[in-house]
């Protein structure tokens, strides 16, 4: 599991380097993207254009994720390819995060209009 | 120590020996090879110091045999003494399997410094036996806990398999069928279908994240909490006799009842069908869409939802589908969708939805063998990655409530 992350405007910047990510990776996903989050940060943007297969187990660590940012967080995801927006379309998890073509313009996003209180 | 001393030099010979008992040790003596040899198949010797030259059996050839022979129940420690000073004789005995080489005449304070070496060795030798025999019991014993832990599992999957309704048919009025495939012997997908207020089938799909003795538990702990009860103390959500409460409302129940902190969660189809009408309606939460199977050919359903247990509050929707006389639903895992075959293509919603399109147009018998086939054609006959179910209902006409009542127990499973 490889991902890579930075901080940016008040935001956690996570780059998810693999194709996938499933019951192999997720409790590491979720471990080091938790580590990373410093008190106080409501904004994660997860890059995952390289991302072609999400399986039920990863996506309990992205709503895991998510609720750790409470009720005004945001979990931003990048880049989502079209077969993974579909996936999010079917189990209604767009409800929960917020999709973005890429990091840029999700920074654009938050930074023009804070997240909502 | 037990030590055997070989020369055939008496004078040296009973020397070393004198040395060697007020050192302690046990010892033994031999004039020549063949006789330290019937020596050591009766004795159990730490160390044999052995003279190089002499009649019968020399040094070298003893410690060769000693050797060859795959040494006794332990290790024999082999000490040759020579006067011959060439480093190529010290070689030939390293060779011969010699531990230890020693001049002649034999410097006691040498041979005491080689003894405590030996004796070190010894020592280690013993505590490594003894720790050997203690991880041969705990193995042994890990082997009994598995074969323990392996029959309570088979016992479970056979205990699984047990709650699987029976398929339904009731001839001119409804076809159920399901075909389950679990990938490591537990499985997280269940269903369940059962005849509620009289003409209604009322069903579920559902598959826990994850595989294996939790998600197997939570599929059972849902399903249960879904099916009617035989007695009046039964905490099951639905009641047989009373009209039956909307499959959202009953899907917003399950998300309040099972809502973890972590990711302890599922995906889940509930639904019913009015036998009168062939009406269904449905609540979708996170399972893939079901496929419509009819005259006109065959489509996926529209329908989505959020996951059970993970969000709290949510709303669910429900969606209505009309069937048709001969109509069929099939709601399937996605372990089947997220297949790869051998060279790694995974199949997914289109590939799925073509396969069944492709099956259906052979107009086969039975639709359900037919993808069984498919399957493992797929697959290559190997197991599934994830747990494999389907769950095929087919509307046939409207019920009369005579042939719902010819046929109570092909219905349900008593």
């Amino acid at each position: 599991m490889r991902i890579e992350t930075r901080s940016e405007a008040g935001s956690l910047v996570v780059l998810l380097r693999d194709d996938h990510l499933g019951a192999d990776v997720a409790a590491e996903f979720k471990r080091q993207v938790m580590g990373q989050l410093l008190v106080g940060v409501r904004v994660v943007l997860l890059e995952i254009s390289q991302v072609i297969f999400i399986d039920s187990t990863g996506l309990g660590a992205l709503v895991a994720i998510r609720k750790r940012l409470g009720d005004g967080g945001v979990l931003g995801i990048c880049g989502s390819q079209p077969l993974m927006l579909e996936l999010f379309q079917l189990t209604r998890l767009d409800k929960i995060f917020q999709f973005f073509p890429d990091i840029d313009s999700a920074l654009r996003h938050i930074v023009g209009e804070p997240a909502r209180r | 120590m037990k030590i055997l001393i070989v020369d055939d030099d008496e004078l040296s010979l009973r020397l070393l020996e004198r040395k060697l008992l007020g050192w302690s040790h046990f010892v033994f003596t031999a004039r020549d090879g063949e006789i330290a040899w019937e020596i050591l198949q009766e004795e159990e010797v730490d160390l044999v110091f052995s003279d190089w030259n002499m009649p019968v059996l020399d040094g070298l050839e003893l410690c060769r045999r000693i050797r060859r022979s795959g040494d006794f129940a332990k290790y024999t420690h082999f000490i040759l003494c020579t006067g011959n000073h060439q480093p190529e004789e010290r070689m030939k005995a390293l060779e011969a399997g010699a531990d230890d080489f020693l001049l002649k005449p034999v410097d006691f304070l040498e041979l005491e410094v080689r003894l405590r070496g030996v004796q070190r060795h010894l020592k280690l030798q013993g505590e490594l036996a003894r720790q050997n025999s203690e991880l041969r019991e705990l193995n042994w014993e890990l082997g009994r806990v598995h074969a323990a832990i392996e029959a309570d599992l088979d016992a479970a999957v056979a205990a699984q398999v047990e709650m699987l309704p029976s398929p339904i048919r009731v001839p001119e009025v409804l076809s159920v069928d399901w075909l389950y495939v679990p990938a490591h012997s537990l499985a997280g997908d269940m269903f369940g279908y059962f005849l509620t207020d009289g003409a209604r089938l009322s069903f579920f799909h559902l598959d826990v994240a994850g595989h294996g003795i939790s998600s197997a538990l939570l599929s059972i702990s849902v399903m249960k909490f879904l099916t009617p009860s035989h007695n009046e103390w039964g905490r099951g959500v639905i009641d047989r006799r009373a009209a039956a409460p909307s499959p959202a409302s009953i899907v917003e129940e399950l998300n309040n009842k099972f809502l973890s902190e972590g990711e302890r969660y599922f995906t889940i189809c509930y639904g019913d069908l009015n036998l009168e009408t062939g009406l269904v309606r449905l609540c979708q939460a996170g399972q893939p869409p079901p496929i419509r199977v009819s005259n006109s050919g065959v489509i996926c359903e529209q329908s989505s939802g959020f996951p059970v247990g993970l969000w709290h509050p949510m709303q669910y929707e429900e969606t209505r589908l009309q069937l048709s006389p001969g109509e069929q639903l099939i709601f399937y895992s996605d372990g089947i969708t997220d297949s790869s075959n051998a060279e790694g293509k995974r199949l997914g919603q289109r590939g799925w939805l073509e396969a069944v399109k492709d099956i259906d147009a052979r107009n086969p018998k039975w639709l359900l063998q037919e993808i069984q086939r498919f399957l493992a054609k797929w697959n290559n006959g190997l197991e599934f990655e994830d747990d494999v179910s389907i769950l095929r209902l087919q509307w046939l006409g409207p019920a009369a409530a005579t042939k719902l009542a010819a046929n109570p127990g092909s219905a349900q499973r008593a």
